[in-house]
């Protein structure tokens, strides 16, 4: 790379003096590395910074740019000179925060502006049209900025690129999405350099060669010394749950750590559990302590309320999921508590370095597992953070759905040349390997849909011009600029709180899944932003709730709560429970559990498998302990489901954890006689996983992320037709009649690279094939609990299905005609009469229920 | 079972698991909310690039049904198109199948919806705003039935309900019915349904209710 000639810095590579006075004020001193990257910043090296949290390492993404502006004339034209690009909007709040303060003190002549979802109409209007020097922005508002046709000219100017927290986001598709707008920003600015921030990971080299252009990795700065946390699992004076994700039984426990600590923040890995151990919380806060709630799904004005009194550590506690994971500067918080399974030892050492931001004292975590495999997760990441091990990341080629994104937004800043439009994102470090073949149906799809059949000629989302390709109209433009981004969520409704039931206007508190609120009937109560409400009904497209104080709500369905385990964490904990030598670490109630697993059933050995079979409730169970991951989980549980159809053992169901894939069916399995034998991989998945529910989700989010199907529509409220229409029906008449289009064979390679590891199974089912034991048994076992507690099970579209459908419809059927000829009516009006006497509210399709249970023995459908 | 009879207060109507009705006495084949340009529509007005497979799909599963019940009469109840523009979209060869379809059975009647009221130019069959069949009235909204023990036979509302089975909630369209009233599955490849709990639809089902749920393999039912 070029040296360039940067004109503002007198001395280049070098720190003012009025700035290396101001630290000396505060009692700071500006490090080596802190200064190397002013160094690197003057001789235009793209540069990975990886150093341990509260290493300072945010400042040391500024301190070139400060150093650069300090001698800046004031009446300098406005021009962007540093973009900084977080995963979290929070975190550009934050950073604003703490930046403002040596901007003012020594009057530095820089502006900072902050750019995402969050900003104002006024002050996005404002900052087109005067940018200021520094702009802190997220991967999503950095695309929408560059689909504006005067993006060559906003960007021009730029010096510096900082990527903060890179290690979060740098793997999957948000990850992709990052890189194509690099790869961008490198063709509108060719004189600037990147500066990616990261705490430790596993692989730096691959981290690096991400950051910089393909085929010129960044260069590595590593900075050491990290003062080990002290990391302890809780011991509660209750017992843990054999099963569940529910942190009940340690709420008082946790309630003390907080009453012990100056500032808490408790880490949740669901929504869900955040409104509810929330709430559960206040149920024991006897000293009223200001205990909050934070998270993705509250309203704007909430979230930075709430950011607020952290900060100004006016909060002794918050109740959070991974929103607050990242980059928050609170030197206050003292303790950091991890509630469920950590599931990653990176991902927990980053909730961990919220607490204490010094480097040099020893941040203290306390890990509240809900469940005896999860103590014993717990256990192993602390051995692992001791060893100094990180997770791998997974730094697989980029996704073509995101492409499309990408050159549709390309096209709306200006025409699109398809020779430059494929070297630019090659550029980019996960798409170096694009093939041209790819690329080009990926454009035609972009184009029109790049269908066989094009009834409808004059559909065009791109136009073709002889400048390149351009967006065909306006409303595409808006329609494109409404739905960018990789994070694919479920439809939303927004939550108004009504103070009283007779007052009309409310305050949106929040959004709420649109799935959850289907299955909500009047006068439902819920757990939302810290309280409970009771569902009133929906108007204006939003749901209108009123505070019920004292009922016990349900609780909200949030998509993506399930988070993978790193593959070392199960191989580490498949080593514990193996080794009875290891137990005396555990808490005695684990050991015992583990005891108790070892004489009812067995042990998985250190290799080989367990499989245990037995009936519960109505159906058979079969647990298969791999211990090897959720991919080949799933992958096992595709094909065994398979085979387990073809023997007529009518498979309902599976369900996967890290651990284990249970399967329910309706025929017991009472040998193994050849299931699991390594010749189930030769079977032909390909028609049985083409229908699965897996897939579908999985085209979902392609669907969404390609543009095909948009997750809010511009300017327009959604009528009953467009509610209803869903990705399933798309995918479905593709299958039909176009099973090679771009997005199906996207949807595949998905679930073959992501969701399933035939390859690592095949190795498995190999080295097990003498080594597994199967037991028959009266009941679940202990090991099998947490597995049978798992929530998403994968439904098997065969023969169980059909059967019990025709159950239900038999049950029903034979007295539907009595009923409707006349009884039905009479009997719901007895059953009105009783309730009417009774003076209670019970609604009529209760009644209905009754009515149906007590006479034709059916059961309500309504 | 593939099929299911239920003796409506005015006469038989067999539910098929292809989303057809057929009413045995008067040899008639129903169908409700074909939608078809559904597909087309969404990329004109919605700006999105779906797939168009959508009207020769619903066309050819129609001619299924056609071919299985040899009616004398089909009627389409309403929503047929799903919108005043759809003609013009629609392909000659699209046209002329359905032309051909028309032509095919004794009578075909296009029961006009409320909302979209044409039928493109060009296409056979009768138009009608409602047709009486026995003590049956075909409409596409909901509408009192004529007569004192008539059912109403209508659409618009594309009912679906979760077949609740001992282990899972299996959501599938089904004709909604009361005693005075029957409110059809929607026919169309790219028309989706609403929980029978809705409002919309609970409210035009007074009294007792069933459901005649079909998986696409079979039709069961269930009392409401």
């Amino acid at each position: 790379m070029p040296i360039p000639d940067r004109q503002t810095a007198r001395n280049p590579g070098l720190i003012p003096d009025r700035i290396d006075a101001w630290f000396e004020d505060q009692g700071w001193t500006i490090r080596d590395y802190q200064r190397t990257m002013v160094e690197r910043f003057a001789s235009g090296t793209d540069t990975l910074l990886i150093a341990p949290t509260g290493g300072g390492k945010t400042l040391a993404g500024f301190l070139p740019s400060l150093c650069d502006l300090a001698d800046k004339p004031k009446d300098a034209p406005h021009a962007l000179h540093t973009l900084y690009i977080s995963p979290l909007r929070a975190l550009t709040n934050d950073i604003e925060r703490n930046l403002m303060r040596p901007v003012s003190d020594l009057d530095l002549p820089i502006e900072i502006g902050v750019r995402t979802g969050d900003t104002k109409t006024y002050q996005r209007k404002r900052q087109q049209t005067k940018p200021p020097d520094l702009l802190l922005t997220t991967p999503e508002s950095l695309m929408l900025l560059l689909s504006y046709d005067n993006a060559p000219d906003y960007f021009a100017s730029l010096r510096c690129v900082v990527i903060d927290e890179m290690h979060s986001f740098t793997t999957g598709k948000r990850g992709d999405f990052t890189a194509l707008a690099l790869a961008r920003l490198k063709s509108l600015a060719l004189d600037h350099v990147r500066f990616g921030l990261s705490a430790t990971v596993a692989q730096p080299d691959k981290a690096a060669a991400w950051l910089g252009p393909t085929g010129r990795p960044a260069d590595r700065i590593e900075v050491s010394g990290d003062t080990p946390p002290l990391v302890t699992i809780i011991e509660p004076e209750g017992r843990f749950p054999l099963g569940g994700h529910s942190p009940r039984f340690a709420v008082r426990d946790i309630y003390e750590i907080i009453r012990d600590h100056r500032t808490s923040i408790v880490f949740v890995n669901t929504r869900a559990q955040a409104e509810v151990l929330f709430q559960q919380l206040w149920e024991v806060n006897e000293d009223g302590l200001p205990i909050g709630v934070y998270h993705g799904s509250l309203a704007r004005d909430r979230r930075q309320k709430t950011e607020a009194l952290i900060s100004s550590g006016q909060m002794r506690a918050v109740v959070s999921t991974s929103a607050l994971e990242m980059g928050i500067d609170w030197g206050d918080v003292d303790v950091i508590v991890q509630v469920g399974a950590p599931k990653g030892v990176s991902r927990l050492l980053q909730r961990i370095g919220r607490s204490n931001h010094r480097i040099d004292e020893a941040s203290k975590a306390i890990l509240v597992p809900t469940n005896p495999l999860e103590v014993v997760e717990c256990d192993v990441a602390i051995q692992a953070i001791k060893d100094g091990h990180r997770d791998g990341e997974d730094y697989s080629a980029g996704s073509m759905d995101v492409v499309v994104q990408y050159l549709v937004n390309r096209a709306c800043g200006g025409p699109l040349k398809k020779r430059e439009a494929l070297q630019e994102i090659r550029s980019a470090w996960p798409y170096r390997d694009l093939k041209k073949a790819d690329f080009d149906a990926i454009l035609s799809f972009a184009v029109d849909g790049g269908y066989a059949l094009k009834s409808y000629e004059r559909f065009r989302r791109l136009k073709k011009t002889s400048r390149g390709y351009t967006i065909a109209s306006q409303p595409q433009a808006r329609r494109h600029r409404m739905n960018i981004g990789t994070i694919v969520e479920y439809a939303k409704l927004k939550v108004r709180r009504i103070p009283s039931p007779k007052s009309k206007r409310g305050r949106v508190v929040g959004e709420i899944e649109e799935r959850f609120v289907m299955n909500l009937n009047r006068g439902d109560t819920f757990a939302f932003a810290g309280e409970t409400l009771r569902y009133e009904g929906i108007r204006e497209m939003a749901v209108e709730a009123v505070p019920a104080p004292k009922a016990r709500p349900k609780i909200p369905a949030y998509a993506g709560g399930m988070m993978p385990l790193s593959s070392y964490l199960a191989e580490g904990v498949r080593a514990v429970v193996a080794d009875p030598g290891q137990w005396h670490r555990l808490p005695d109630q684990v050991e015992q559990w583990l005891t108790l697993q070892s004489l009812f059933s067995n042990l998985p050995g250190k290799s080989g498998l367990l499989v245990e079979s037995f009936f519960d409730r109505n159906d058979h169970i079969l647990l298969v302990h791999t211990f090897e991951g959720r991919k080949v989980n799933n992958a096992l549980g595709f094909l065994l489901t398979k085979r387990m159809e073809k023997r007529g053992l009518a498979p309902i169901n599976f369900t996967i954890t890290d651990y284990a894939l249970t399967i329910t069916s309706l025929e017991p399995v009472n040998s193994l006689d050849g299931l699991l034998d390594a010749d189930i991989l030769e079977d032909d998945l390909d028609d049985w996983i083409v229908n699965s529910p897996m897939i579908k989700r999985s085209f979902r989010k392609i669907a969404t992320i390609a543009g095909l199907t948009e997750q809010r529509l511009p300017g327009q409220q959604r009528t009953m037709k467009q509610v209803t229409f869903s990705t399933d029906l798309i995918y479905d008449v593709l299958l039909k009649y176009e099973p090679d289009h771009i997005l199906l064979r996207i949807a595949r390679q998905e679930a073959e690279g992501d969701l399933l590891d035939v390859e690592r199974l095949r190795g498995f089912l190999h080295d097990v094939r003498h080594d597994t034991v199967f037991r028959t048994l009266p009941h679940a076992s202990p090991l099998s609990i947490p597995a049978m507690m798992q929530v998403g099970r994968e439904q098997i579209r065969g023969d169980a299905q059909n059967r019990l459908v025709a159950e239900a419809g038999q049950r029903a059927g034979s007295h539907v005609q009595d009923y409707m000829n006349g009884i039905g009516d009479s009997l719901l009006d007895q059953v009105r009469d009783y309730v009417d006497r009774r003076g209670t509210s019970l609604s009529e399709d209760a009644g209905v229920e009754h009515a149906s249970a007590g006479s034709a023995g059916a059961r309500g459908a309504a | 079972m593939e099929r299911l009879e239920f003796a409506a207060r005015c006469g038989p109507i067999v539910f098929d698991h292809r989303k057809g009705a057929f009413l045995p006495d008067c040899e008639t084949l129903l169908v409700a909310d074909l939608h078809f340009e559904k597909g087309s529509y969404l990329q004109a007005i919605g700006h999105a690039p779906l797939p168009t497979y959508d009207t020769p799909d619903t066309l050819e599963r129609l001619c299924a049904l056609v071919e299985t019940f040899r009616p004398r009469h089909v009627a389409a109840l309403g929503d047929s198109f799903h919108d005043t523009k759809a003609g013009e979209r629609m392909s000659a060869a699209d046209l002329a199948a359905m032309n051909a379809l028309v032509a095919r059975v004794p009578r075909f009647t296009w029961i006009l919806g409320n909302h979209d009221p044409d039928i493109p130019d060009g296409l056979d069959g009768d138009q009608e705003d409602h047709i009486e069949c026995g003590g049956f009235l075909l409409t596409h909204l909901p509408t009192a039935p004529l007569k004192n023990d008539g059912v109403n036979v209508c659409g618009h509302l594309h009912p679906k309900v979760r077949i609740s089975t001992r282990r899972a909630n299996v959501p599938a369209p089904c004709w909604a019915v009361s005693r005075e009233r029957i409110i059809m599955p929607s026919f169309g490849t790219f028309t989706g349904g609403l929980d029978v709990r809705h409002p919309a639809i609970a409210d035009e089902l007074p009294g007792a209710r069933a459901y005649f749920a079909t998986t696409g393999k079979s039709v069961v039912a269930l009392a409401g």
